[in-house]
């Protein structure tokens, strides 16, 4: 932050540093014309006066100085003096005599003495040497460049206030979204990892960079909940068949019975470890995708060989669901169905959400559907079920969040916000719209593998 | 190869309009087709529409994101056989003009969808089908289609265009 800061006044300071030396040279420049200038016409009205002594006769009593070709300067005042070869005034008319001493007596002459302006040059005329010159105060560079420089003055104490102004406000919204992300980041612990980061649909540099925390976190969320849940999840799920095959050995160990009554106990028994060993692999599987979430193992998977998989999958683990999937949208060509991604985490991530259908429907039929698009597939998986509450659709990707209705329902909350993430490990997208007793519908998009 | 007919079907940029498009292409399985989904809406003749608003503009802020993933299944789908599709927007109720665009376009058909009501998109759209009927000429035809209205009572979403009434169940 202090390296951005000291950037940012850097910036200040180089903008702040041009802006005043874009108004001296400014200054200087319109100074230095109006001097320039006002000698010119100065010089102009020198040689008018000059012809007109030179015609008129200068030392005439009566001589009167007219100014009848050109605009009179203000305070303009023409003086003439006839000197001799020693410099000596001989005739004197307008000249201060303190002045003298300072002229050039050789030729063409131009000063300034306080606000007055001179412009002189010496003239012979019948033997005689006349030094004729003219005086008058630049109107100009008293009133107009004294009021510009107090306007440049102004634009410069402004300037520098709108430079430094929109510096900062400038640097308060760029820092902004990523205190907002800093914060955001800051609240996500460990008793929370299902928050995100809110992403919208920009390609900013921003959104990239909470789009890649959100994929991070989503990385992080799964890995922690299936090693959390692990033990949580086996107990529960072992305890069942385990309390089974207990109390029938000792309900068959309480007194002497028959050899059928034997055999029908050792047959519930070996049902129920058989029911253990399936759990346990299901568990296992759990466990062993939320170490594979890297995305470094990721292989080019046919998409609809992925599903039926699933479907499969389903059918094995309740006989009672049934699956109608429509291909009638496949696409011609094979390959837009491959997706880049993990066959066991997304087979788990579709039975999942296609045993959730079955479950929660009346008829426990679950309709998939699969089609290509441009850069990604598509994914429907609809149900005739019992639907989500509105107000619950928001938190259903939240862990062990099961919606209001499903009371008559097993289950724990973790197969939803597992799909997700596993979703969105693929850089995929998931969403789930539903109506109470309608039926819910999730719609899964996968990025292909020509764009990952 | 058999040179793909050129169709124009009417369309309000909804992804149940792309029905018809299924219909078409399910009901005609041994042709390829270039498709024009057209939509009818009167310029306002402003000097700021005819200089700086054009066709684009227009189908940016109506094609929906769903209408423009349902395109692109459909071309997925059916591959080879929709050599092109694309949207357009004519912008005159005037039979000559009508009739100029096809001409243009070399469109070989228009598709009629039975059952099918046209529904004002904009305040400015108008009847396609009712400027074509008004103007019948020769070229283009019209292909007369009888498209699943159950169907198209649902929601407008590119889920619409799945399960449809025969579609195969495979489990």
């Amino acid at each position: 932050m202090h390296k951005y800061n000291r950037t940012l006044y850097s910036l200040i300071a180089i903008l702040v540093v041009y802006t005043v030396s874009f108004v001296i040279f400014i200054f200087y420049s319109i100074s230095n014309f109006a001097f320039a200038d006002f000698y010119k016409r100065l010089d102009l009205r020198r040689k008018l006066v000059a012809e007109e002594m030179l015609n008129e006769g200068p030392l005439d009593k009566n001589f009167e100085w007219t100014y009848e070709y050109v605009e009179n300067l203000d305070k303009q005042q023409n003086f003439i003096v006839e000197f001799d070869k020693n410099d000596r005034i001989i005739y004197n008319k307008g000249l201060a005599p303190e002045l003298w001493k300072d002229i050039d007596k050789t030729g063409a002459y131009n000063f300034k003495i306080a606000n007055k302006f001179y412009s002189t040059n010496v003239y012979i005329k019948d033997s005689k040497t006349y030094l004729v010159g003219v005086s008058a105060e630049n109107y100009f560079y008293e009133h107009h460049l004294a009021y510009l420089r107090n306007l440049l003055f102004i634009s410069v104490v402004l300037g520098v206030l709108f430079v430094v102004v929109v510096s900062l406000l400038v640097k308060r919204s760029f820092l902004k979204p990523i205190n907002g992300i800093i914060n955001d980041v800051e609240k996500i612990g460990s008793e929370n990892l299902f928050l995100r980061l809110s992403e919208t649909e920009d390609k900013n540099v921003l959104n990239q960079l909470s789009r890649t925390f959100n994929r991070m976190l989503a990385r992080i969320e799964t890995s922690f909940e299936t090693q959390k849940n692990f033990i949580s999840n086996a107990s529960h799920e072992l305890n069942t068949p385990l309390t089974s095959i207990i109390g029938t050995a000792d309900l068959a160990l309480s007194k002497e019975r028959s050899v059928e009554e034997y055999q029908q106990s050792l047959t519930k028994i070996i049902s129920a470890a058989d029911n253990l060993e399936k759990k346990t692999n299901a568990l296992l599987l759990l466990a062993r995708t939320g170490y594979e979430n890297n995305g470094t193992n990721f292989k080019p998977v046919r998409i609809d060989q992925i599903i039926m998989d699933a479907d499969l999958t389903v059918k094995a683990i309740n006989e009672r669901f049934h699956i109608k999937t429509d291909f009638t949208l496949l696409p011609e060509d094979s390959m837009k169905l491959k997706v880049k991604g993990s066959q066991a985490l997304l087979q788990l991530a579709f039975s999942n959400l296609i045993s959730n259908a079955c479950k929660y429907s009346t008829n426990h039929t679950a309709y998939v559907a699969l089609g290509a698009l441009d850069n990604s597939v598509i994914v429907l998986i609809k149900d005739e079920g019992i639907g989500i509450p509105a107000q619950d659709i928001p938190y259903i990707f939240d862990p062990y969040f099961r919606a209001s209705n499903t009371g008559n329902f097993s289950g724990y909350g973790i197969g939803l916000p597992l799909a997700r993430n596993i979703i969105q490990m693929h850089n995929g997208k998931i969403k789930v719209t539903s109506e109470v007793g309608q039926g819910t519908t999730v719609r899964i998009e996968l990025p292909t593998v020509n764009v990952l | 190869m058999v040179r793909a007919k050129r169709v124009l079907i009417q369309t309000d940029f909804t992804v149940n309009s792309l029905h018809v498009v299924m219909d078409l292409l399910d009901n005609h399985i041994d042709d390829s087709f270039v498709i024009i989904l057209a939509h009818g809406m009167a310029s306002d003749n402003s000097i700021t529409e005819l200089l700086g608003i054009h066709a684009e503009d227009h189908l940016d802020s109506l094609q929906s994101e769903d209408f423009i993933k349902a395109c692109q299944l459909m071309c997925s789908k059916y591959g080879e056989r929709i050599q092109d599709l694309y949207s357009d927007i004519i912008t005159s109720e005037n039979g000559n003009y009508f009739r100029n665009y096809c001409k243009g376009n070399r469109i070989d058909h228009v598709v009629v969808a039975e059952n099918v009501e046209f529904a004002k998109l904009t305040a400015r759209s108008f009847d396609l089908l009712h400027v074509f009927k008004k103007n019948k000429s020769k070229e283009p035809s019209a292909v007369y289609l009888d498209t699943d209205v159950e169907i198209k009572q649902s929601e407008d979403k590119i889920d619409s265009l799945f399960f449809r009434k025969k579609w195969n169940v495979t489990f």
